[in-house]
């Protein structure tokens, strides 16, 4: 994530992490660790569990968050959910992929499909094409 | 979980920020994309 701040930051993107850890260790993280150095988003800190348990992704047992990604739009909805494993990270390519196309499908109207790359055309989503593509 | 359609709820919590401790919250980023990820641990890869 860290590694692609400027291309959120060129899209208009707020990134805000989240953990259950406390903003001290938030501090001490940023301070000293190599990778979370370079890190120029807010590290929020739900020490008290509601956040993480309002988006439904605490891991009860163990008090920490599943590794859960949310893109929100401007208008607040919810337009991308994910969970993966704690064992493998995040492919954030295709995170920044799926905000290209949303922002996409919101200009265009046109349908964003699994190769969609930016600079390529969508797909029309009128019914007369159905079974057709 | 909270599924794409569904309203984000807004929150506020504490965060570490270029070097401050300051509050955050959902609403300070009206009509603005916002990618909120939650990760386990400090320290840890995310």
């Amino acid at each position: 994530m860290a590694a692609q701040q400027k291309t959120f930051q060129k899209l208009g993107v707020q990134v805000l992490a989240i953990s259950t850890d406390s903003v001290y260790s938030h501090k001490i993280f940023a301070e000293t660790s190599p990778s979370a150095r370079t890190i120029n988003y807010p590290l929020l800190s739900d020490r008290s569990h509601f956040i993480t348990n309002q988006y439904g992704v605490l891991r009860t047992d163990l008090g920490i968050s599943y590794r859960a990604t949310f893109i929100i739009s401007p208008d607040r909805q919810v337009k991308y959910t994910s969970l993966y494993p704690p064992e493998v990270g995040r492919n954030v390519a295709e995170i920044i992929r799926v905000i290209q196309g949303l922002m996409y499908e919101e200009t265009t109207g046109l349908g964003v499909p699994a190769y969609w790359q930016p600079g390529m055309t969508g797909i029309l989503k009128d019914f007369k094409f159905i079974g057709k593509i | 979980m909270i599924s794409p359609t569904q309203h984000a709820p807004d929150f506020e919590a504490e965060a570490y920020a270029g070097g401050n401790k300051v509050t955050i919250r959902l609403s300070d980023f009206q009509n603005q994309w916002v990618l909120l990820f939650f990760y386990s641990s400090d320290f840890t890869f995310v």
